[in-house]
């Protein structure tokens, strides 16, 4: 980008900059004219100056046009104007002073509204041309800025760069045009009053620029302190749960606040130092009114000026400080600007960046070929070695398993292989074309690699997988008609040096994926999900979508029409006893007794178990029922229990959560119960608070998974009669917090297994969940539900950073970036996918067996996955050995049976 | 079934003679109760375990299938624990467990299971125990086999 700010703005804003110079050239006339027309009010009219010598009337009005001397002096009369008397004089002039007055207002209107859009254009230019520079840093570069900070340099520090731009040329010739016109007009009154109102002027603009450069430096400085916080501050919050978990809140909040108080001191001695300037400034500007008064009303007295000029010198000197103050302003913050830019060009501009796009279309690599690699190392900041030289050949295509730990050389010579790394000695040859010397746009065609950090932004599952492929711009010249408001937004983004490509549209490369069209590519997004044994991970993550309002009568429909598909397919494998379906006058065995109780979705916390005692309508349906107190001993049993049985263990742990009766209630909370019971002395009845939480915790009791057989059929029978009176006599302003169960309506808030399967697994059958899952699978692509859910699954919203998604699929989705473009060279890290995967030995021939066109680099830290590789690479620490040829049989197999002795021979024979 | 009649079973067991009662209702509690009839398979040959299986009552019957066509086959009673040494390993299960007659298991899943080993050190007294008897009958039936061959 251009380092020298002016030369940047004349460059890219030349023409309008011209058009609004031009419109200020044409005010000035009118300008001088409104400065000229008080002298004749007062002289001609008022004083009756015109009427003089014995007239009665004047002219108004008249209009001559003359051409100057030098072009012959030829003067032709346009208008003879019309003849007033003195009040009509009056009248008429004033008028005129109005007219004018009018139109410099209108002249200035015009000046600031095209000054105001010039800025904002160039303001967008220059965020664009920043954003575009980062994007072509080296990856070593991206990595090493703060995104705050990033971040806080285009948004808040060119702001002041984009107001000043409008300001930059024209600016300084308004505010000198009107300065100089004023000037020029006292100095025509009297030249004695114009050369002090001159040497006033010349004062501020020396003295004043000198006392406001400590002003910029300060200015600097909190430039770079204001970025530095706002970095800093985005650094904690990304390490923001660690910083908490280890109670370093107040180590770090005081850092903060060190930087917020340098900040204040800046700010400060800024605030000081501009208003002492701007004092002193002032002072300047009214003491020259004295200097007129005076001096100007001895010459009056003494008959050298008329009482009409000085008026109007005094009127014109009215209108002389303001430029003059705007202009000294100006100077200020065109040095204030003039720094901003560079520090923050300073930041964005880099010798060595990266060459994005091709020329042409990126021609793929011929079929066959050869990876050499040679003598590649790679020395970290300090100059220890992240990579011994290593050098290997691959024929294209080929595979080669790169094997070792985490952290050492095979992520670096991935991360080389993939573009990630470009600090390094020594190359990488594609057919004879260094890697390194590709265009990103080019590599970014060829090869494809998946790191071992997953990366994954905002979005749905499936905007982050299909994102390798959003790169083909879309065709601008649309057919038919264009609608109005993209026209403009088209006109606009050119204007302003943006790309005008709508981010709307589609920019799947089809082709150069080798792809026909949205139907391939779902089919390919299906096959790599089957080959990395994820798809039912994706019916999973649409089975756990929650079904929120307002859905369409369509989606109602399907819901329902599914929920009966999967209970006619549990009765159909005769695994009814799988799910335990809600009935509206059973005892459902395998939910909570809350749930039995309300039988109903909560759409707010009113209902929640572990305050429903204290809720008045839930507290009055228990005492009808008479069901407190079995409740409460209930409570009690189940306390006893569980402090018994998890006595001396150490808490927080799987078993506790496997016997859990909610979040409410953890070990410590159940622990203090159990000695609040202890001490309870048996004839007084409980407080309520406890007694409230032992009702909670009955509440959340589930006969099946918690047996310890409290759950008798009266028990039950006074559970659904409080049921029914629960629902019956809900009071109105509790119609919202709950949605009864009913076959037939959609349960909002729950998920949509919740909804499909409409009842409660049981607990004590093995498998359970997956044997329902894939009743609930089959049964929905019997009615065609299939894809819908797979649909569901993939446009569920993935979270910062994934968090949104298993573990497995937040892995996944690295690998799936990589190969939907069909890439020539893929470089598959696929260590941390393996270890959350069911069956890794499964998924690496699935890879390699979808990869065989492919040179596929496997990373991985099991070597034994990928034994039968003929070119390995295996690494202990940064240095790699390179291993052809097949392994040497194991020592002994798993059978334990000891080695043959040909083995041993051959073993031998291979060293 | 109660949890009484369950517990009942588990201190029967040999296997965890020596735990307190409160750790064996702690057992029975994180478990799963699994009724097998007689012929079910309980564990399939090359299957990845996800839990282990602790035999309340009932017969099971240990097979393996090899591809010369042999196999061997033997009984396991009730007491017995299934699975601890595939879990343990991280290898998969050699062989096939199918019920001889009607089978009540305990089935506990994998990381329940680990953290039981560490948590209850009663717990993993009784597994390791019980490892150890089956690996000094195993030792034992080579070296008869030895001297036999």
């Amino acid at each position: 980008m251009e380092p020298n700010l002016f030369r940047y703005i004349w460059q890219k804003s030349r023409s309008e900059q011209i058009v609004v110079l031009a419109i200020i050239l044409v005010s000035i006339p009118f300008n001088w004219a409104s400065f000229d027309v008080p002298k004749r009010i007062v002289n001609d009219a008022i004083q009756g100056g015109a009427f003089k010598g014995g007239h009665s009337t004047a002219t108004l009005m008249d209009l001559t046009l003359r051409l100057p001397s030098w072009l012959g002096g030829a003067s032709a009369r346009v208008f003879d104007g019309i003849q007033v008397g003195q009040l009509g004089l009056l009248i008429g002039l004033s008028g005129y002073f109005l007219v004018l007055v009018l139109i410099n207002g209108g002249f200035k209107y015009v000046v600031n509204v095209r000054k105001g859009i010039l800025g904002e254009r160039m303001l967008r230019r220059m965020r664009y041309d920043l954003f575009s520079q980062l994007m072509r840093f080296r990856p070593e570069e991206m990595r090493a800025v703060k995104p705050a900070e990033i971040a806080s340099m285009i948004k808040d520090e060119v702001e002041p760069i984009g107001g000043f731009v409008g300001d930059a040329f024209i600016q300084p010739v308004f505010l000198l045009s009107q300065a100089l016109t004023a000037l020029v007009f006292i100095m025509a009154q009297s030249f004695w009053l114009g050369s002090i109102a001159l040497l006033i002027v010349l004062a501020q603009a020396i003295i004043i620029p000198i006392l406001r450069r400590e002003q910029l430096r300060l200015g600097r400085e909190r430039q770079i302190a204001s970025r530095q916080l706002a970095g800093r501050i985005g650094e904690i919050v990304d390490a923001g749960p660690m910083i908490q978990g280890h109670g370093a809140t107040a180590y770090v909040q005081s850092d903060i606040a060190a930087r917020l108080g340098q900040l204040f001191d800046i700010r400060y001695a800024l605030y000081k130092r501009k208003f002492a300037v701007k004092f002193l400034n002032n002072l300047l500007a009214q003491i020259t009114p004295f200097f007129f008064y005076a001096i100007g009303g001895y010459f009056a007295l003494q008959g050298r000026l008329d009482i009409g000029q000085l008026v109007a010198v005094i009127a014109a000197y009215r209108d002389l400080p303001s430029p003059i103050k705007e202009l000294i302003d100006w100077d200020q913050q065109r040095n204030d600007v003039t720094i901003k830019y560079e520090q923050v060009i300073a930041q964005f501009n880099n010798d060595d960046t990266l060459v994005l796009d091709e020329d042409k279309a990126v021609a793929p690599l011929p079929p066959d070929g050869e990876i050499q690699v040679e003598s590649l190392q790679m020395l970290d900041n300090r100059g220890q070695p992240l990579l011994t030289p290593l050098s290997f050949r691959v024929s294209r295509p080929g595979l080669v398993a790169v094997i070792g730990p985490q952290g050492g050389g095979k992520d670096v010579l991935g991360r080389i292989l993939g573009r990630q790394a470009t600090n390094y000695a020594g190359r990488v040859l594609i057919d004879g074309e260094p890697l390194s010397a590709m265009s990103v746009e080019r590599a970014s065609h060829i090869v494809g690699y998946a790191g071992d950090e997953a990366e994954i932004i905002a979005g749905s599952m499936r905007d982050n997988i299909l994102l390798p492929l959003q790169r083909h711009r879309p065709k601008l010249n649309g057919e038919g008609t264009v609608p109005p408001g993209e026209q403009r937004r088209f006109v606009e983004a050119l204007r302003s040096g943006n790309s005008p490509f709508p981010f709307e549209a589609d920019w799947t490369d089809y082709d150069g994926a080798g792809l026909d069209d949205r139907a391939a590519l779902a089919r390919r997004v299906r096959d790599l999900l089957d080959v990395l044994g994820c798809t039912e991970d994706i019916y999973n993550l649409g089975l756990g979508g929650k079904v929120m309002p307002p859905i369409s009568e369509e989606a109602d429909r399907r819901i329902i029409a599914a929920r009966r598909a999967v209970a006619r397919e549990l009765a159909r494998t005769d695994r009814g006893d799988l799910v335990e379906p809600f009935v509206a006058d059973r005892y459902n065995a395998n939910a909570t007794m809350a749930e039995n109780l309300i039988f109903g979705t909560c759409a707010t916390s009113r209902f929640d178990s572990a305050t429903l005692y204290f809720e008045p309508y839930a507290h009055a349906i228990l005492q009808a029922e008479a069901l407190v107190e079995p409740l409460a001993e209930m409570g009690r049993r189940i306390v006893a229990t569980v402090v018994e049985i998890f006595a001396g263990l150490p808490t927080g742990h799987a078993l506790f959560e496997r016997y859990s009766f909610g979040i409410a209630f953890d070990f410590e909370r159940l622990n203090a119960l159990a000695a609040t019971l202890a001490k309870q002395d048996m004839r007084a009845p409980l407080d309520p608070e406890t007694e409230c939480d032992l009702v909670a915790l009955a509440l959340g009791y589930i006969e099946p998974k918690h047996r310890l057989n409290l759950i008798d059929q009266r028990l039950q029978q006074r559970i659904l009669r409080a049921r029914a009176s629960f629902r019956k006599h809900l009071p109105a302003d509790a119609v919202g917090d709950v949605a009864f169960y009913d076959p037939d309506k959609v349960m909002f808030g729950a998920s949509v297994r919740d909804n499909l399967l409409f009842g409660r697994v049981g607990y004590g059958i093995a498998d359970a969940g997956q044997k329902v899952s894939m009743a609930v699978h089959e049964a929905l692509s019997r009615v065609g539900l299939e894809g819908t859910l797979y649909r569901l699954g993939l446009d569920t919203e993935s979270g910062i950073r994934g968090r949104y998604l298993p573990a497995r699929l937040r892995q996944a989705v690295p690998l799936m970036q990589a190969l939907i473009k069909a890439p020539q060279i893929a470089v598959l890290d696929v260590g941390a996918f393996l270890a959350v995967a069911e069956d890794p030995a499964a998924v690496v021939a699935r890879l390699r067996r979808h990869c065989s066109g492919m040179t596929l680099f496997l990373l991985m830290g099991d070597a034994s996955l990928v034994e039968d590789v003929p070119l390995r690479v295996a690494f202990h620490g940064p240095t790699g050995v390179v291993e052809a040829g097949a392994a040497p049989p194991a020592g002994s197999d798993a059978l334990g049976q000891t080695p043959r002795l040909e083995d041993a021979q051959r073993m031998e024979a291979r060293s | 079934m109660t949890l009484e009649a369950d517990l009942a079973c588990l201190s029967g067991l040999s296997l965890f003679r020596d735990l307190p009662p409160s750790r064996l209702k702690l057992v029975a509690l994180m478990g799963e109760r699994l009724r097998f009839p007689a012929g079910s398979v309980i564990v399939s040959d090359q299957e990845r375990l996800q839990g282990v299986y602790v035999i309340l009552q009932g017969d099971v019957e240990f097979s393996q299938q090899r591809e010369d066509g042999g196999g061997r086959r033997f009984h396991k009673e009730a007491g017995s624990i299934i699975g601890d040494v595939s879990l343990l390993s991280g290898k998969r299960f050699l062989g096939k467990v199918t019920a001889g007659t009607d089978v009540l298991a305990l089935r506990i899943p994998k990381d329940l299971f680990f953290e039981l080993l560490q948590t209850v050190p009663e717990f993993s007294l009784a597994v390791s125990r019980d490892l150890a008897e089956r690996v000094a009958r195993l030792a034992n039936a080579l070296l008869l086999a030895g001297e036999e061959a």
